[in-house]
């Protein structure tokens, strides 16, 4: 049998197996796996499919996949089906994968601390009722959506932050660093909950568009 | 035969392993359970655990269990368990400590 020396782990297709891996550096799946795994790079094959956590620098699936992700980079394609929750750095999504999970953007560092206060603010007003009402609605409309916890916060923050900071005929802050402008929308404090149908203000993404004209405070 | 699972020397492994129909390659340190069909153990390989397949190879070191068809240790290879093979074969060198019997 031809074997090279230091290659990649492999599960060939049709193998199955179930438990822990550890020390792999590089580990090709295709055959069916459930373990936890943390590595270098994995790849799942178009046959593979994997259930548990992989925490990894690289991921490339083109199978099926289903638990907690954590890795730098992500590579989901034509043939990849996720469910669960994926967390990047950088991921790239080819035409044809099928997310069926949450997906959440690693931010940096200094990002984090201002993501962790709004979503602490985002966590207290969910606790409202009529919140989560409102949070369903809109995300019913936006399960292809890829940033779910970002979107909570900004539509909580957002009621507030728009009509005090945003003119809607400035189109090219739109343009540019949506994701800049509502990070720092998301760092104030929102206090009203009396704002009705965030969802049709905001447009199917939540996050609005040039069209979409912001209402008066007064109206 | 170039599918086949491959545990590359390094890896640490825990659990039960089904091989399905390819052959299967341990050259790093697997504990638990294994069913295959063809099994091989590399010169690297460490088994800890119960081995149930057609055809094996051991060149490494195995401690457990072995329940097989076709068994053929060579020279580096180093038993300590009891092992139950219809066909076997030991090469010069090997070590073999525990129990011999047929599977049938």
């Amino acid at each position: 049998m031809d074997k090279a020396a230091g290659n990649k782990a492999v599960i060939a297709g049709g193998a199955h197996f179930k438990g822990q891996i550890k020390n792999t550096r590089a580990i090709e799946i295709n055959g069916t796996v459930e373990a936890d795994l943390k590595a270098d790079k994995v790849t799942i094959g178009a046959d593979g499919k994997f259930v548990g956590a992989i925490n990894a620098d690289l991921v490339v699936i083109s199978g099926h996949y289903d638990g907690n992700m954590d890795a730098g980079s992500i590579w989901a394609t034509a043939t990849a089906q996720i469910a669960g929750k994926i967390q990047y750095k950088t991921l790239q999504m080819d035409r044809g994968a099928a997310l069926n999970c949450r997906v959440v953007h690693n931010w940096k560092p200094e990002k984090t601390a201002a993501k962790k206060t709004a979503n602490a603010d985002a966590v207290a007003d969910d606790a409202d009722p009529k919140d989560d009402k409102i949070a369903n609605e809109t995300s019913k409309d936006d399960q292809a959506t890829r940033d779910d916890t970002n979107e909570n916060t900004v539509n909580d923050a957002v009621e507030d932050a728009a009509p005090r900071s945003l003119q809607p005929d400035e189109p090219s802050k739109h343009d540019d660093g949506d994701f800049k402008l509502f990070a720092d929308w998301s760092k104030q404090d929102s206090t009203d909950k009396n704002e009705p149908a965030r969802g049709r203000r905001l447009g199917i993404f939540g996050f609005g568009s040039r069209a979409a004209k912001l209402p008066d405070p007064q109206g | 035969m170039d599918d086949f699972t491959h545990i590359i020397n390094g890896m640490d492994i825990e659990g039960v392993l089904n091989g399905g129909d390819l052959p299967v390659v341990v050259d790093g340190r697997f504990t638990g359970e294994i069913h295959a069909e063809k099994v091989t153990l590399g010169e690297h390989g460490l088994f800890v655990g119960k081995l149930f397949a057609a055809h094996v190879e051991i060149s490494g070191q195995f401690n457990g269990e072995l329940v097989c068809d076709t068994l053929n240790v060579g020279a580096t290879g180093k038993i300590d368990g009891s092992v139950k093979a219809d066909t076997l074969s030991i090469d010069l060198g090997a070590e073999v400590m525990g129990s011999i019997g047929r599977a049938t």
